[in-house]
C-alpha cells in the first residue's frame, strides 16, 4: 500500500530465504503426496447457503457511525478492506450483515437481476478499489462516492440480489466467509460457491492486486520506473491467464478452490498492518504497541497462513476434480491445477521474501 | 506434516535473531538520480542520511516521522535511532523512493 502518512508506513521484514524455500518444498511435497493418498471418490457435498437475516438496526448503527469517522483512509483501508476480510474468514459473511448500502434494497423496484451479469460488476468495483489503494490513494473520496451511488442505484433497481452478486466488498466478504468454521464444514461451504460469470475475474483481481502490492513496494520496481497502473493490470492478467490456461473449461467450477489461497496470502500480507494500524483507527496520534508484530511472530504467521491456504486449496480442488472428470483422468487431470497452486504458493512466499 | 511445520517455526525463530552492531548507518542519497536500494539496520542503531537535490525537496523517513528539506547546494540531513523493526521507505515527496531501511 502506498498510502504514506497515516496508513501503511511500515512494511514487513522480508521473509528469510530458507523459510521461503522450505515452505515451497513443503507445498510441493504435500500436494503430490495428497494426490496419491487422498480419497478417490468425491466426499464433500455442497451445503446450501443459508438466507442471511436482515438485521437492519446493525446497518443503521454502521450508517450512524459513518458520521463520526475520524480518518477515512484508516476506516476503508484498514477496517473495511483488511478487518472485514479477517472477520469474514473467522465469522462468516459479515459484510452482508453490516453493509449500510443494503438499505437501498428496501426501496427496491424489484427487477430481476440479469444472470449474465453474474459477478462482473463486483470484479470491476474491486478492480477500481485496488486501483485506488495501490495506484492513486488520493482518489479515495471520489471512489467512495461513486461506489455508494452505483450500489444504491443497483440496490434500488434489482433489490438484495444486487448486493449479493454485484457489490464488490460484499462478494469478497462472502467468498472469504466460506472458510469460517462457524457455518459448518468449510470444505462443504467452499464447494457450494455458485459458479457465476465473473467469478474467476473476482478471484484474479483479489489475488493479483495483493501480489502487486508486494511487487510494487520493492526498490527494484521503483528502479524500473514503470507505472503502477501497468503493474497492477499485468499482475491480475497473469493470475487470470495462468489459471484459465491450467484449468481450461473447468475454470468456473474449480474457482472456489483458489479462495483459500487468497485467504492465506491476505493473512500473510496484512496481518501486521491489522495489528498495528488497527490500534490507530480511532486515534492516529497513538503509537501502536508492536509486540504482536515482532519479526518471529510475523514470519510464523506468514508461512503458516500461506501453507494452510495451500493445503485447503489442494484438498478442495482434488475433491471437485473427482466429481468433474471421468475416472480415467482423475490422476492426470489434477496435475495442471496442482502445479499452478504450487506456483501461486511458491510465488506468494517469494513475494513475501521480496516485498 | 505437523513436524515439518514445527521445524519451520523453529528455523524462523533462529533466523530472526538480531546481531549487535555498533556505529551509525550512513547513507548518501540523491533525489535527481535516485536508484533505491535496501539497507540493513539493526534495531536501536543510529541512522544518518544525507540527501542532495537540485530542486527543493521534502525528504521523509516513513515510520520514524523524520522530515527535512533539501535544496540546491544545501543537502538535507536526517538523524534518528531506528527503534522499531520492519521495512521503511526513505522518500522525497510526493513519490520518489530514495532507499528502504530494513530494520531487524
Ligand atoms: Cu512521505
Amino acid at each position: 500500500m502506498i498510502l504514506a502518512h497515516g496508513v501503511g508506513e511500515r512494511h514487513d521484514l522480508p521473509l528469510p530465504l530458507d523459510l521461503v524455500l522450505q515452505g515451497a518444498a513443503i507445498a510441493l511435497l504435500a500436494s503430490f503426496l495428497g494426490l496419491g493418498l487422498l480419497w478417490t471418490r468425491p466426499r464433500f457435498t455442497p451445503s446450501p447457503d443459508e438466507e442471511g437475516r436482515d438485521w437492519w438496526p446493525v446497518r443503521l448503527l454502521v450508517l450512524v457511525g459513518l458520521l463520526f469517522v475520524p480518518s477515512w483512509p484508516h476506516l476503508v483501508f484498514v477496517l473495511l478492506w483488511v478487518g472485514v476480510a479477517f472477520a469474514s474468514m473467522l465469522l462468516g459473511p459479515v459484510w452482508r450483515v453490516l453493509n449500510p448500502l443494503r438499505f437501498a434494497a428496501r426501496f427496491s423496484l424489484g427487477h430481476a437481476y440479469p444472470p449474465r451479469l453474474g459477478h462482473w460488476p463486483a470484479a470491476l468495483s474491486l478492480l477500481a478499489f485496488t486501483w485506488v489503494e495501490l495506484v492513486s490513494p488520493h482518489a479515495l473520496p471520489w471512489f467512495l462516492v461513486a461506489y455508494a451511488v452505483v450500489n444504491v442505484a443497483g440496490g434500488v433497481v434489482f433489490g438484495p440480489t444486487w448486493f449479493a452478486r454485484a457489490d464488490g466488498f460484499e462478494v469478497y466478504s462472502t467468498l472469504l466467509g466460506r472458510l469460517s468454521p462457524l457455518h459448518g464444514n468449510p470444505f462443504r461451504r467452499l464447494m457450494s460457491t455458485p459458479v457465476r460469470p465473473g467469478l474467476v475475474a473476482v478471484i484474479a483481481v483479489c489475488l493479483g492486486s495483493t501480489a502487486f502490492d508486494s511487487i510494487g513496494s520493492t526498490p527494484t520496481w521503483a528502479r524500473w520506473g514503470l507505472p503502477d497502473a501497468l503493474g497492477l493490470v499485468v499482475a491480475i492478467a497473469v493470475v487470470a491467464g495462468s489459471y484459465l490456461l491450467c484449468t481450461r473449461l473447468l475454470g468456473g467450477p474449480l474457482a472456489h478452490s483458489l479462495i483459500p489461497i487468497i485467504a492465506g496470502y491476505v493473512v500473510a500480507h496484512y496481518y501486521s498492518l491489522l495489528v498495528i494500524e488497527g490500534q490507530r483507527v480511532f486515534d492516529q496520534s497513538v503509537r501502536a504497541d508492536e509486540t504482536l508484530a515482532a519479526p518471529v511472530i510475523v514470519a510464523t504467521v506468514q508461512v503458516v497462513a500461506v501453507l494452510t491456504g495451500h493445503l485447503v486449496a489442494v484438498v478442495s480442488a482434488h475433491d471437485r476434480t473427482l466429481a468433474l472428470l471421468p475416472k480415467q483422468r482423475h490422476l492426470t487431470g489434477q496435475v495442471p491445477l496442482l502445479l499452478l497452486m504450487v506456483g501461486y504458493t511458491a510465488g506468494g512466499l517469494a513475494l513475501l521474501f521480496a516485498g | 506434516m505437523i513436524r515439518w511445520l514445527l521445524l519451520v517455526l523453529m528455523l524462523a525463530g533462529c533466523s530472526a535473531a538480531p546481531t549487535a552492531e555498533t556505529g551509525p548507518v550512513v547513507l548518501n542519497l540523491s533525489v535527481d538520480n535516485s536508484s533505491p536500494q535496501r539497507t540493513s539496520v539493526s534495531r536501536g542503531q543510529q541512522v544518518e542520511i544525507t540527501v542532495t537535490s537540485t530542486k527543493d525537496a521534502e525528504v521523509h523517513v516513513h515510520g520514524f516521522d523524520v522530515l527535512a528539506t533539501a535544496s540546491a547546494g544545501k543537502p538535507a540531513s536526517l538523524k534518528f535511532v531506528a527503534d522499531r523493526t520492519g521495512t521503511f521507505e526513505v522518500e522525497a515527496h510526493p513519490d520518489t523512493l530514495l532507499a528502504q531501511l530494513v530494520v531487524r
